[in-house]
């Protein structure tokens, strides 16, 4: 984790919302919509790694999707070092494009198949206008293939001469290739097998040390975010319930739907007990083109207090703490307190 | 791959000589007498008798064939009963006419397929969309006879005749008339404007396929993680498509030239017709009214050879354009 500068907020984003239309079959039935992020808001401050958790569905790709422009918000405003990137014209989103890059999740099919390793990178170099000639195109792609702990001959492969934890090395060397200031890893290592998946995440530590970065560090299983994020934010259902330091969550987490999570999680240090462990999630996820009245989670919720209150108000994400919030109308003192 | 090759020329020598054998039977066993049609009415018995002699009718069928096959094993091909010539003359003549013919429709039927798929795909659900879906199924629907001659009244006939248009292009043949008065750029000119209406209608339908299958494999594509990579790399979209998509959207539409190569000799045989193209189509169409069996013979054979080898380079241009596969 790298060290965060205070002041101005990297990445601001406020009251996202991205509906998808779903194609109905006939003209006289209602056109219904997926609520795949309802409302969501948060800050990356400079320097900070922010972690994404939440069960598949629940918006985070899409999250991640909206805060590059890869997909157009329904609503909301995000706002990257001060300009709204919705604004932007095509010369400006290109050169945002340098500064913001992203991480795939699947090493196997974010990859052109036609395009040599080398070539690939050299690509984004050429767009914008990194290198100056093909000399020093060859000169950083080397570099990179290197920063990525990868051997430089493997620029001459095609994708499907490469494992998966090459794969997701040359993802990563591609989104550094322009020196971005914000990365964003959409789940980067869960199509992975687990000792490649270590090898990713140290190699992801090292990076975040070297350069700096900010981050979003999206993925479905706590323990993998537990070890680079500065902050966590737990969704579910197109919101954010829970956001708070990786400490608070990992110890004393607060939101009902975030001490289920932890306790589904298999912890890697069988030493460390938590008290969070709560009861096991039952059911499944409701469907986001029809969410629950009140709190989305409450049809799922364990929490011993749960009533008709729950099924009524939508709960904001609120501050419970300085650098605490959640949105459950149940929870009402700080986890401090609460520890 | 050179061993790949050899390999699969040496697996289409059985498949040829079976259609020879098959296309030797079938013409052979057709009712009509080739005899009477190449003698004057009231000529003598005798004088019949001779004739069918010449032509190796009077022997026994698999005679014949045996004889035939082990001819044309050495290059034989035997003498055209209709033109008294030897029958690979007359093929070397015609074959060129035909593959001008086939391959400028082949060119326009892909060129504009891929290009009417992409804007398909790029704006999938739209009304430009339904709109030339709707005209690919008009002309993958009609018999391409009709379209030639809906093309021949519109393009050539009332374009010159009725309305009057500074274009219009000719309706038959190669050549104009004065074509050997012309000077060498006219020349050219003139044989393009020739090529305009036979090359198009043949084409038409193979476009609208085409088209239909490069916006399947376009959508899929752009579907693709890697397009979004694309993008994110801060690509102009134009890049994006036609660098990124495109090229992997053509890896499928590359078996079509495979499959479409019979389509487009069999094409060609209407087409030709329609048309007097003097290609192989109308000489074999030609050949069958006069029973001039060692052409009909050896044209379909030279399509069977051209459908063989069609696939071949097919297959190879798979393995070109899609560095995954490799052929040992």
């Amino acid at each position: 984790m790298s060290p965060v500068q205070e002041g101005e907020p990297l990445v601001r984003v406020r009251g996202l919302q991205k509906h998808f239309p779903l194609r109905s079959g006939w003209p006289w039935q209602k056109r219904e919509t997926l609520r795949a992020v309802d409302g969501v808001s948060f800050d990356l401050k400079r320097g900070e790694t922010l972690g994404l958790v939440g069960e598949s569905g629940c918006g985070k790709s899409t999250t991640a999707r909206a805060l590059l422009r890869l997909v157009e918000p329904t609503a909301g405003e995000i706002h990257f070092d001060g300009r709204d990137i919705m604004e932007m014209a095509p010369g400006e989103l290109r050169r945002f494009r340098r500064r913001a890059q992203i991480v795939f999740q699947d090493p196997f099919s974010s990859l052109n198949p036609r395009m040599q390793v080398g070539t690939a990178l050299a690509e984004v170099l050429t767009v914008h206008g990194v290198a100056a000639d093909a000399a020093e195109r060859r000169q950083r792609v080397r570099r990179l293939l290197e920063r990525v702990e990868l051997a430089p001959h493997l620029a001459e492969r095609h994708p499907h001469e490469l494992s998966g934890g090459q794969r997701q090395r040359v993802g990563i060397a591609r989104a550094l290739a322009v020196e971005p200031e914000l990365l964003v890893l959409d789940e980067p290592v869960s199509a992975l097998d687990v000792p490649v998946r270590r090898q990713i995440l140290g190699l992801v530590r090292n990076l975040q040390r070297e350069f700096g970065l900010t981050c979003l560090f999206i993925a479905h299983d706590l323990s993998v975010v537990e070890k680079v994020s500065d902050r966590v934010a737990v969704m579910y259902l197109g919101r954010i319930v829970e956001l708070a330091p990786a400490p608070v969550i990992f110890s004393r987490p607060a939101h009902p739907y975030t001490r289920a999570l932890l306790a589904a999680t298999p912890r890697l240090e069988s030493g460390r007990r938590t008290e969070a462990r709560g009861p096991v999630l039952e059911g499944d996820v409701p469907s986001p083109v029809s969410p629950p009245s009140g709190c989305p989670f409450h049809p799922r919720c364990p929490h011993p207090e749960r009533d008709d209150e729950c099924r009524l108000v939508v709960p904001r994400l609120e501050a419970k703490g300085k650098t605490w919030r959640v949105a459950c109308i149940k929870v009402t003192t700080s986890p401090d307190a609460r520890s | 791959m050179v061993g790949y090759i050899v390999r699969r020329l040496l697996a289409a020598i059985p498949l040829v000589l079976g259609v020879a054998t098959i296309v030797f039977f079938v013409v052979h066993l057709a009712p009509g007498d080739p005899a009477s049609l190449y003698i004057a009415p009231g000529v003598s018995p005798e004088a019949v008798e001779q004739v069918r002699q010449n032509m190796g009718l009077d022997r026994p069928v698999y005679e014949r064939y045996v004889r035939w096959m082990g001819a044309m094993l050495q290059g034989d091909f035997g003498v055209s009963f209709s033109r008294n010539q030897p029958v690979r003359d007359v093929i070397v003549q015609i074959l060129p006419n035909t593959l001008l013919l086939s391959f400028s429709a082949l060119i326009l039927a892909f060129g504009a397929g891929i290009l009417i798929g992409v804007v398909q795909a790029v704006r999938q659900n739209s009304f430009t969309d339904g709109a030339l879906s709707v005209g690919s199924l008009f002309f993958y629907s009609m018999p391409s006879f009709w379209l030639a001659l809906m093309l021949i009244l519109v393009f050539s006939l009332y374009a010159r005749n009725v309305w009057g248009w500074p274009i219009w292009f000719p309706a038959s043949g190669m050549v104009s008339v004065d074509h050997h008065a012309m000077g060498a750029w006219e020349q050219v000119l003139d044989r393009a404007r020739h090529l305009v209406l036979p090359a198009v209608s043949l084409a038409l339908v193979l476009a609208a396929g085409v088209a239909r299958y490069t916006r399947g494999s376009m959508l899929e594509v752009i579907r693709q993680d890697y397009i979004r990579t694309a993008r994110a790399k801060g690509l102009p979209e134009r890049t994006v498509i036609f660098k990124h998509a495109l090229r992997n959207a053509l890896i499928p539409v590359v078996t079509l030239l495979g499959l479409y190569l019979p389509v487009l000799f069999s094409g060609t045989v209407v087409i030709e017709t329609v048309f007097a193209w003097p290609g192989m189509g109308k000489l074999m169409v030609d050949s069958i009214f006069q029973r001039d069996y060692p052409v009909v013979m050896a044209g379909a054979l030279v399509f069977a050879v051209m459908v063989v080898l069609g696939n071949l380079m097919a297959d190879l241009l798979y393995a070109a354009v899609d560095p995954r596969i490799r052929y040992e």
